[in-house]
């Protein structure tokens, strides 16, 4: 964590081929060409993802049938629930699949509420509201008390002390958001489980993988928490499907599920086979990427996503020192007088390659509308349902964002540095 | 020149808060009043606050100042000598006053004495007829024999009131003329000057009343000026009025009935910007004193208005801002009445003695002596300024005053005190609200004052509100809004004329002749140099009845088929029916001129970075003494949940949540108080 990380800019000759791999890369089939630079509202869909689903959600009968057809749907879902432990780093035991991130931080959160007689759940501002607000409406259903951590204004991340100074004897859990969608501020997830463990041994710890999932090597298992939740469509997947690994302790907490199944058994009914191919198919492409970048190549799945990651870790860090601090002439965005960017101003210290900014005097959704007819897609976070606690806490009312992933370009971070300056310049 | 600041004028505190406009920063400060003199807190509590915060006078922009000083002239009947000329053949209107009975059952009710002694009412030959014709000049002999007699009698002031004045004031003015000739020095008011409307006793009523508070009111300020000028700071304070909006020191010296209930307007204002910030519509406001309970509606984001009012039993007719008030406060009193039930208020211990916790000699049980004995006031506490309570000569009194006789525990007879004062500010919350066709269960319960968040949950459940909102700052909460306040004027005048026959235009410039007025006093200028916006209201009613609803009168072209239309929706919205087809009639004219000026930012909330839990104590809830844990408010961070029971305190008040409702702290920082569905 304490590592900085590498800066290294994918090859000349793999850029193409990782971006040969994304539908609509270049351009979306309304407006034409574009640089998205909005993958933290979503991940641009592997083609192999959208072929995978097709291939096993066209399968006829269920699983669970004796014959081909149905063996192989059983076989895609049990391939897909393997494939999510290996992302995850976790052990096979419990895979938790469900709808989103937002279904399973309102199911896991009320497994660790239910039944108890007050207590509190633990929470910070910096949390999406999937799990602050599953938290303060289960807090306020079951008598628990709901305690906010505050973030750190000045780097836009959640202090792990923050947390732990919260957590008590009578803690029945604590969400933790691995990095922020507003801020990029990314959370030292072992540090926060081990503050918390020592304070609080009885306590669920849930990590909110949604935004980092796509940015860095979840070890889920190494780090400690109870349940680590991430949504597929956040990383090149379908939308429609979020998966969570779960601890023993936690996995067995009273829940929603037939009488007759496996007490470790979270699913509900019928799920999609083709989300869980298609989640496979992320793995696979992940392996790929994995292989191309490490010398020797790792034997393992495993091996291989982690090399993928790191690999993609370095990329973005390239990247977003390109956006910071500009290159080749184009000013970077910290060089704008008018521009205060929400959190990490050092893209190496615990941040990911998602920016939070405001321009003096320049409404956000004006600014996402300029930048969107200089064929540059961001959005702006705004108080609403969503955000409006973070963005409260962090003393604003609304921000732009823009953020990358690993097959954004430095010709599209430059195209975004343009977009500014020309919208900064004095007319 | 960045600072603003509110000075609010209690009984028994004078609370202070200051913003400073540019970064939002909020002072408070809280000193005891001077009765004797208000100002004299008020020079030393501005001197303390600039002192300890280190603000220069010179920075200080603005202070706004909640004054009762008018009101207590006219509650403790301590107002100038003022005497009332009127038209020959009505002396005793304002002795004689309304036909309906204030007691209905009450065969020796007693209507009070107006503030002018009827030796000093005194009649002049003049008529005016209602269409404006003299059909008697004035009589100036007669006159100068009144001015003879009023000169013994050492008069301070003269009211003059004549029928039908509000149509053609030449006899008004006209007297005032041989006035000011024969009693030079001494202060006149004509009845049409301060209001313009039919209802001759109203009319007259609220004349006196001003004639009676304005050489108080005039001399407090103009000593409150000197004051402020030999401490340096800025002297030409602004005066909060009844109508919610502020004026000069120089208007409210001349207008000073216009403040008499300006007391409680102020957490209405305040009131309305929680509403504005935190996206509510509906809001009941409700401030829990010491003594009295104060409560206020504010529906689809606007407050409620009323022209007639009455401040101790005398018609009141000014502008202001709808507000009920009972006697009902911390410092209300426990008693046993002659049938042997237990009672309490409107009889307080006030500032003194005050409470018996208080240790100020109190005997009294009082309901902050309650609140103590169920140990939902902390004995030991921050409460006005770190006093320490007396729990066991509150829970003596309790037992011997109550307990005993009653044969009750202590608890159960200081729950007793708790849930009938609790009765008693229902009944003032329904009073607004059911009796006025609002269902309190479309509104929130905005709960202030340093006694109101003690009741604020129990009240909610009463009164089947949704949830209770505890401002930040309840403690100084209308001193607040003393800071959210805009210079606002309003001009009314009685236009008898059939809606269905009336020219639009012509309306329409009889409001801006109004609005042009009022512009003038608000120092707008008569040509509206300095920005303002124009609110219109008409007062309506059916031919023929005498009661009149208000309607709103959007900017732009008057359309009458909409003013019927408003007019028969809050018609039916209040009695349940209205009469599509029955033709109404215009009353009064009504304009309100408010000047622009830049909003007083809501500061930010920031809480304190240490732990909230702060302890836990037994508390008596639902007839037992239970284990409830105590937290710091300004501890809590935005989106932090609490499970009841829960007590909450800080320095200024304290929150109780109920065992079976949750509080949860909303960005603003509000606490916001909700019942969980029960299982
Ligand atoms: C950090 C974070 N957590 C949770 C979510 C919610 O995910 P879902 O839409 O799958 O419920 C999001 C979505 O933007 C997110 O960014």
């Amino acid at each position: 964590m304490s590592d900085p990380a590498p800066e290294k800019l994918f090859s000349p000759a793999l850029q193409p081929a990782v971006r040969e791999r994304f539908l609509h890369a270049d351009g979306d089939p309304f407006t034409g060409p574009r640089a998205y630079l909005e993958n933290a509202g979503g991940g641009l869909t592997l083609k192999a993802v959208f072929a995978a689903d097709q291939r096993v959600g066209a399968l006829p009968d269920n699983a669970g049938r004796d014959n081909p057809a149905s063996r192989e749907v059983g076989r895609a879902i049990q391939a897909g629930r393997a494939d999510v432990a290996t992302f995850l780093g976790a052990p096979a035991g419990t895979i938790l699949s469900e709808q989103s991130t937002t279904a399973c931080a309102f199911r896991l959160l009320e497994a660790a509420a239910l039944g108890r007689r007050g207590g509190n759940l633990v929470c910070s501002q910096l949390d999406h509201a999937s799990f602050y607000d599953a938290a303060g409406i289960l807090a306020a259903r079951h008598g628990l008390e709901r305690r906010v951590a505050p973030l750190n204004r000045a780097t836009g991340a959640l202090d792990p002390d923050a947390v732990a100074a919260l957590v008590d004897a009578d803690t029945a859990a604590v969400t933790v958001i691995h990095a922020s969608n507003i801020t990029g501020g990314r959370t030292d997830l072992a540090a926060v489980a081990a503050r918390v463990r020592a304070r609080a041994p009885q306590a669920m710890i849930i990590a909110d993988g949604a935004q980092h999932a796509q940015h860095g090597l979840v070890d889920a298992a190494g780090c400690g928490v109870d349940a680590y939740v991430f949504s597929a469509y956040k990383i090149f997947s379908k939308p429609g499907f979020a998966f969570a690994c779960l601890s023993e302790r936690l996995a067995a907490r009273p829940h929603a599920q037939l009488a007759g199944k496996a007490a470790a058994d979270w699913d509900l009914g019928t799920r999609d086979p083709g989300g869980f191919a298609a989640f496979s198919a992320v793995v696979d492409y992940l392996c790929w990427l994995g292989a191309q970048t490490a010398a020797p190549a790792p034997a393992d799945r495993r091996g291989l996503v982690a090399a993928a990651m790191h690999a993609i870790e370095a990329h973005e860090a390239a990247l977003s020192r390109r956006l910071l601090h500009g290159a080749d002439g184009l000013p970077g965005l910290l060089a704008h007088a008018r521009v205060t960017l929400h959190g990490q101003r050092d893209h190496r210290a615990g941040r990911e390659a998602v920016f939070a900014f405001s321009v003096a005097g320049a409404p956000t959704g004006r600014l996402v509308q300029e930048f969107g007819r200089r064929g540059v897609i961001l959005h702006d976070r705004v108080s609403d349902a969503y955000s409006g606690h973070t963005l409260a806490a962090l003393g604003v009312r609304e921000v732009v964002r823009v953020s990358l992933a690993h097959y954004n370009t430095p010709a599209e971070v430059d195209a975004f540095l343009r977009a500014l300056r020309d919208l900064l310049a004095p007319a | 020149m960045t600072w603003r600041i509110g000075i609010d004028t209690g009984g028994t505190f004078t609370d202070l808060v200051g913003i400073n406009s540019a970064d939002g920063r909020l002072l408070f400060h809280k000193v005891h009043s001077t009765p004797h003199d208000p100002g004299e807190a008020l020079c030393t509590g501005v001197r303390q606050l600039c002192a300890r915060e280190g603000v220069a006078p010179a920075a200080i922009a603005l202070l706004i100042h909640g004054s009762t000083v008018a009101t207590n002239a006219v509650l403790e009947r301590k107002g100038a000598r003022t005497a009332f000329i009127t038209t020959a053949g009505f002396r005793d209107v304002l002795v004689i006053q309304r036909q309906n009975r204030p007691r209905l059952y009450d065969i020796r009710g007693r209507r009070p004495a107006p503030v002018v002694p009827r030796e000093l009412i005194c009649e002049v030959g003049e008529r005016i007829l209602g269409d404006g014709t003299v059909e008697t000049p004035l009589a100036a002999p007669e006159l100068a024999a009144v001015i003879e007699r009023l000169r013994a009698a050492r008069v301070e002031s003269v009211a003059v009131g004549f029928l039908n004045s509000y149509v053609n004031p030449a006899h008004e003015l006209a007297a005032r003329d041989q006035l000011a000739r024969g009693l030079p020095g001494v202060k006149v008011c004509l009845s049409h000057e301060v209001i313009r409307s039919q209802g001759e006793y109203e009319r007259f009523s609220t004349c006196a009343l001003n004639s009676y508070v304005q050489p108080k009111m005039q001399g407090y300020l103009d000593r409150l000026c000197g004051q402020l000028r030999a401490a340096g700071l800025p002297d030409a304070p602004f005066i909060m009025k009844s109508n919610g909006g502020m004026t000069t020191a120089a208007v409210a010296g001349e207008r000073s009935v216009e403040t008499l209930l300006s007391g409680p307007a102020g957490g209405v204002v305040a009131g309305l910007r929680l509403a504005a910030d935190t996206g509510r519509a509906n809001l009941i406001t409700a401030d829990v004193g010491g003594t009295s309970f104060d409560v206020s509606v504010i529906h689809g984001g606007r407050p409620a208005y009323a022209s007639r009012s009455e401040i101790n039993g005398l018609a009141l007719n000014v502008p202001m801002v709808d507000i009920h008030t009972v006697g009902a406060g911390g410092g209300s009193i426990g008693w046993i009445d002659a049938g042997g039930a237990l009672r309490a208020g409107p009889q307080s211990a006030g500032a003194v003695p005050g409470p018996v916790c208080y240790g100020r000699g109190g005997t009294e049980p009082t309901v902050t002596d309650a609140n103590l004995v169920l140990g939902r006031l902390a004995a030991r506490s921050n409460l006005a300024g770190g006093m320490d309570l007396d729990l066991a000569a509150a829970r003596e009194a309790v037992r011997v005053r109550l307990a005993d006789r009653l044969n009750l525990g202590v608890e159960e007879a200081a729950e007793g005190i708790i849930r009938v004062v609790n009765a008693r500010m229902t009944a003032a919350i329904r009073k607004l609200t059911v009796e006025r066709g609002h269902d309190p269960a479309q509104f929130s319960l905005c709960i202030f004052g340093g006694a109101g968040p003690l009741h604020g949950a129990e009240l909610a459940e009463e009164t089947g509100m949704a949830e209770v909102i505890v401002p930040v700052l309840p403690g100084v909460f209308s001193a607040f809004g003393l800071l959210l306040s805009e210079m606002r004027e309003e001009q009314m005048q009685t236009w008898l004329k059939p809606l269905a026959g009336t020219d639009a235009a012509e309306l329409a410039a009889r409001f801006d002749a109004l609005a042009r007025e009022a512009a003038v006093r608000l120092g707008a200028g008569a040509d509206g140099a300095r920005r303002h916006r124009v609110d219109r209201r008409l007062q309506l009613r059916f031919q023929g009845q005498s009661h009149t609803l208000a309607v709103d009168v959007p900017a732009g072209p008057i359309g009458l088929a909409a003013v019927a239309a408003q007019f028969h929706a809050a018609h039916r919205r209040l009695y349940g029916y209205t009469f599509e087809a029955d033709p109404i009639e215009i009353v009064t004219v009504w304009a309100v001129v408010t000047l622009d000026t830049p909003p007083t930012p809501t500061p930010p909330y920031v809480p304190a970075a240490r732990p909230s839990r702060i302890g836990e104590r037994p508390v008596y809830l639902e007839g037992r003494m239970v284990p409830t844990p105590v937290h710091d408010r300004f501890a809590l961070v935005p989106g932090t949940v609490i499970a009841g029971p829960a007590i909450i305190e800080q320095p200024d008040t304290t929150t109780l949540v109920l065992p079976h409702q949750h509080a949860a702290v909303d960005p603003q920082g509000n606490l916001v108080l909700r019942s969980r569905p029960r299982t």
